[in-house]
């Protein structure tokens, strides 16, 4: 259905390939995963395999490609459309209606189908997509949140039932429980659907990929049988960019030579467990562990014009040294609650202290002094040509403080400036060779660095908020991004992660609040609310249990991560 | 999420709503014609008034009208004080002749327009304006181009929003009463706006080729035309003021309509 003969391209205006010689085949109704660090060419695949690549973006191409029997260089974009659906990974790209329920019927209608069948396809499809709540003919499309928009993409494609079916790292923005259903969709599309699953969570890819491919720099560094190749961490980590399944990565760290991929190879091959009873770590006094309350979100509530209250009534206090996870559904008010911790929304009613001062009337830009924060897309922050100049722009704005109409005092000088941009730098682990690089044009995940390196230019000595931070990240990156978090509980300063990646939350979050509806529905020890006891709950507001803790409890164990996992268990050899 | 973007259409069910999308879209060229026919300025106070009419039948928010009919205001003062006071000086007082009717003439056009247009399509939305566009016969690239172009603005303002976000945050204010620093400050807004559209737009082409679109091919048309003896009649309505106005032109009538 599939087939790549040492295809091989390169975009306009660059000398590097993006692809090259690339040889690959994929039978009808298969699913192959396709993993690979950022800039590794996995999204250029996508496009040319969906016919875009070279048609709209220009460049050359070589070698051979065969698509459901076509060369999609040789045939228009409608003949290819009729057999080949991308989901990209950038949602608010793919919004093409002012209506959801028009943006899921429009594909439909464009081909012939009729309008009452359209209608009750496009509902069918929405409903699957757990988006039958939001008043489909109605509700705008812009209106939706990020997840929200990437379901909604997802539906419009799926509703024509193509032939071939490629995401390309499209779960991303989605809540846990909308990848689970995204997961649950593919594995029931195989047999039928040929699919394409670029994705870098390789614990997604368990159990539905049947192949693997492995790219690294535009090249093919691995293909085979996506069991085999999931087994083996030291290619995934070393061209993969991938974070190996959890499963294996404990047994790795436990020193285990077996390469377990499921629960239950996991609970075979670790066999007998002791939990090392005086390793247990003690249950931290909270009061002791943690500094004074530095952010107060007092009774929060931010109503929109129409009166919809985005965030009900919530309450949240962050200490110094406290990692706080704010965590929900798509569309909980995690990002409301955010902007209004940095001032861009002002609560309609409760308020928002920073130590004992009420944050009302302090101008984003003034609050931004004591809260620094990293948005969910960093295209939306980056502004300057280099990445010095883009890290240091926060401070040259502020560089002189107004004392009259014509009359300034100067806060710092350059020597202030610099100093604190390398050290923002070597917080977050950006190497100094990026410095003069633009940073428009970094790879996703180092631009996702350096927004976090101009959040904590300033100094904030209060607080940060980190929106999404995991997404279009790489392992390594991540790793990075999970190393800065750590390093800010040691300089003391309360950070708030807003995050879908349970794993992740569970790996660095002291505390955490789940938001339902706008409202709190869990608060507590990240222990309390990711306990065994709330995880019916969990997945009732689209949240799902880490999978570390599925892990370990599959073997008897309490545990929420990989590493305290580790901590946790001895593995005892069965000896036959 | 955000309920930030204005959007032209205002969802309501009143009698202006309730009309075929072709009729307005005829109303609003056969406006445009009686514009240019119309001989005095008298004619064009009655058209003010009509849309003002227009405005209240589709129940348009009075905040709106008022607020784009303020940016019009020194266009207005432009083109009726000035004459009015330089004839006042030269001591050549003719009220409502020479320059001075033209500028009524020109500033009340203006307003009619406004209210016209205003009323006509805030009454549509970006599907019905596209639709009423092809059941004209108007080719279909210029139909698409059309209706694309308004969502592109939509999601484009929704973009720049974030962006104005962003870059408050970063210490750009846009809240400034130095009219220089605002100016140099929107400029910083344009490579962060530059590249979001230039990012997204390969890929939101790319999706709209898949989605089946086309600049050629019309697409299944989602709502039956729903033409009927109210919108005959206000057609017929808008041919006759059509009528008249040209009659005024021609001197059958009164040019004044009085």
């Amino acid at each position: 259905m599939l087939k790549a003969q040492d295809f091989t391209f390169n975009y306009p205006g660059f000398k590097r390939k993006a692809l090259k010689g690339v040889s690959f085949e994929v039978g009808r109704g298969e699913v192959l995963g396709v993993v690979g660090p950022v800039g590794a060419g996995k999204t250029t695949l996508s496009m040319a395999l969906a016919g875009f690549v070279p048609r709209t973006t220009g460049g050359e191409s070589s070698g051979g490609l065969e698509v459901a029997g076509m060369d999609p260089r040789e045939v228009s974009g409608k003949k290819m459309s009729r057999h080949v659906g991308l989901v990209f990974e950038n949602f608010a790209a793919q919004i093409t209606q002012v209506r959801v329920l028009d943006e899921v019927m429009s594909p439909l209608l464009n081909r012939g189908v009729d309008v009452s069948e359209a209608e009750e396809r496009a509902y069918g499809m929405l409903k699957k997509m757990g988006l039958e709540a939001l008043n489909p003919k109605a509700k705008r499309t812009w209106e939706l949140s990020g997840g929200q928009q990437q379901r909604v993409a997802m539906a419009a494609t799926l509703v024509v039932e193509p032939e071939i079916l490629i995401l390309d790292s499209a779960t991303g923005m989605l809540d846990p429980e909308g990848a689970e259903d995204v997961r649950r969709l593919v594995a029931g599309l195989a047999g039928e659907t040929t699919l394409v699953v670029v994705e870098n969570d390789a614990d997604f890819l368990l159990g539905i990929a049947e192949r693997m491919l492995v790219l690294h720099e535009g090249e093919v560094a691995a293909d085979g049988p996506a069991d085999e190749i999931l087994r083996d961490a030291e290619l995934l980590a070393r061209c993969g960019g991938v974070e190996p399944p959890v499963a294996l990565r404990v047994a790795r760290a436990l020193g285990l030579e077996e390469s377990p991929l499921t629960e239950e190879e996991f609970e075979k091959v670790v066999g007998q467990v002791e939990v090392r009873a005086e390793e247990k770590p003690p249950e931290p006094d909270e009061a002791e562990t943690f500094g004074e309350p530095l952010i107060r979100i007092e009774d929060a509530t931010y109503r929109y014009p129409d009166g919809t209250a985005a965030v009900d009534h919530v309450n949240i206090e962050v200490r110094a040294g406290e990692i706080h996870a704010v965590v929900g559904g798509n569309g909980a008010g995690k990002t409301t609650l955010a902007k209004m911790v940095i001032g861009l929304n002002k609560p309609t009613e409760g308020r928002i202290l920073l130590g004992d001062a009420n944050t009302h009337e302090w101008t984003a830009a003034d609050l931004a002094w004591k809260v620094g924060t990293a948005f969910q897309n960093p295209d939306e922050q980056i502004s300057e040509r280099t990445v010095r100049e883009e890290i240091s722009f926060p401070l040259h704005r502020r560089r002189y403080e107004s004392t009259g109409w014509f009359s300034k005092k100067e806060r710092y000088g350059e020597d202030y400036i610099a100093e604190r941009v390398e050290e923002a730098c070597e917080l977050v682990g950006l190497d100094e060779k990026y410095f003069k690089s633009d940073p428009s044009l970094l790879p996703g995940g180092l631009r996702r660095l350096v927004t976090m390196a101009e959040a904590l230019a300033l100094d904030p000595s209060v607080v940060l908020v980190l929106d999404e931070p995991r997404v279009g990240l790489d392992a390594e990156s991540r790793r990075k991004v999970i190393r800065t978090i750590a390093r800010l509980r040691e300089l003391g300063l309360a950070v708030i992660i807003i995050e879908h990646d349970m794993d992740l939350v569970c790996e660095v979050a002291d505390t955490a609040t789940v938001l339902n509806g706008g409202k709190v529905t869990l608060q507590g020890p990240i222990h309390e609310v990711f306990a065994e006891k709330n995880w019916g709950l969990l997945t009732e507001m689209y949240l799902q249990p880490p999978r570390a803790a599925r892990l370990a409890r599959s073997i008897g164990v309490d545990a929420l991560s990989a590493a305290e996992l580790q901590t946790k268990i001895t593995a005892v050899r069965e000896v036959s | 999420m955000s309920l930030r973007v204005p959007v032209l259409y205002t969802e309501k069910d009143t009698f202006m709503h309730r009309r075929d999308p072709r009729v307005k879209w005829l109303l609003f060229f056969l406006f445009v014609v009686v514009m240019y026919t119309a001989p005095s300025w008298p004619w064009m106070v009655a058209l003010t008034f009509l849309g003002l009419f227009m405005a209240f039948v589709g129940r348009v928010s009075w905040k709106w009208l008022l607020v784009l009919w303020l940016l019009q205001l020194p266009n207005f003062a432009a083109l009726v004080i000035i004459p009015a006071s330089r004839a006042f000086l030269a001591g050549d007082v003719q009220p409502f002749d020479g320059n001075l009717a033209f500028g009524l003439k020109l500033g009340f056009a203006w307003s009619a327009a406004l209210f016209v247009s205003i009323s006509l399509f805030s009454t549509m939305d970006v599907d019905e304006m596209t639709d009423g566009l092809r059941g004209l016969k108007v080719p279909e690239v210029i139909c698409f181009t059309f209706g694309y172009a308004f969502l592109l603005m939509y999601t484009s303002l929704s973009d720049v929003f974030r962006i104005v976000d962003a870059m408050t945050v970063k210490g750009v204010k846009l809240k400034t009463k130095n009219p220089f620093r605002l100016v140099s400050n929107l400029a910083r807004l344009m490579v962060p706006v530059i590249f979001t559209i230039v990012r997204r737009a390969s890929t939101m082409m790319a999706v709209l080729e898949m989605r089946g679109f086309s600049f050629t091919e019309k697409p299944n048309r989602p709502w039956p035309y729903r033409f009927g003896v109210v919108d005959a009649a206000v057609l017929s309505c808008g041919i006759l003021v059509f009528g008249l106005a040209l009659a005024a032109r021609v001197g059958v009538i009164s040019p004044f309509f009085g």
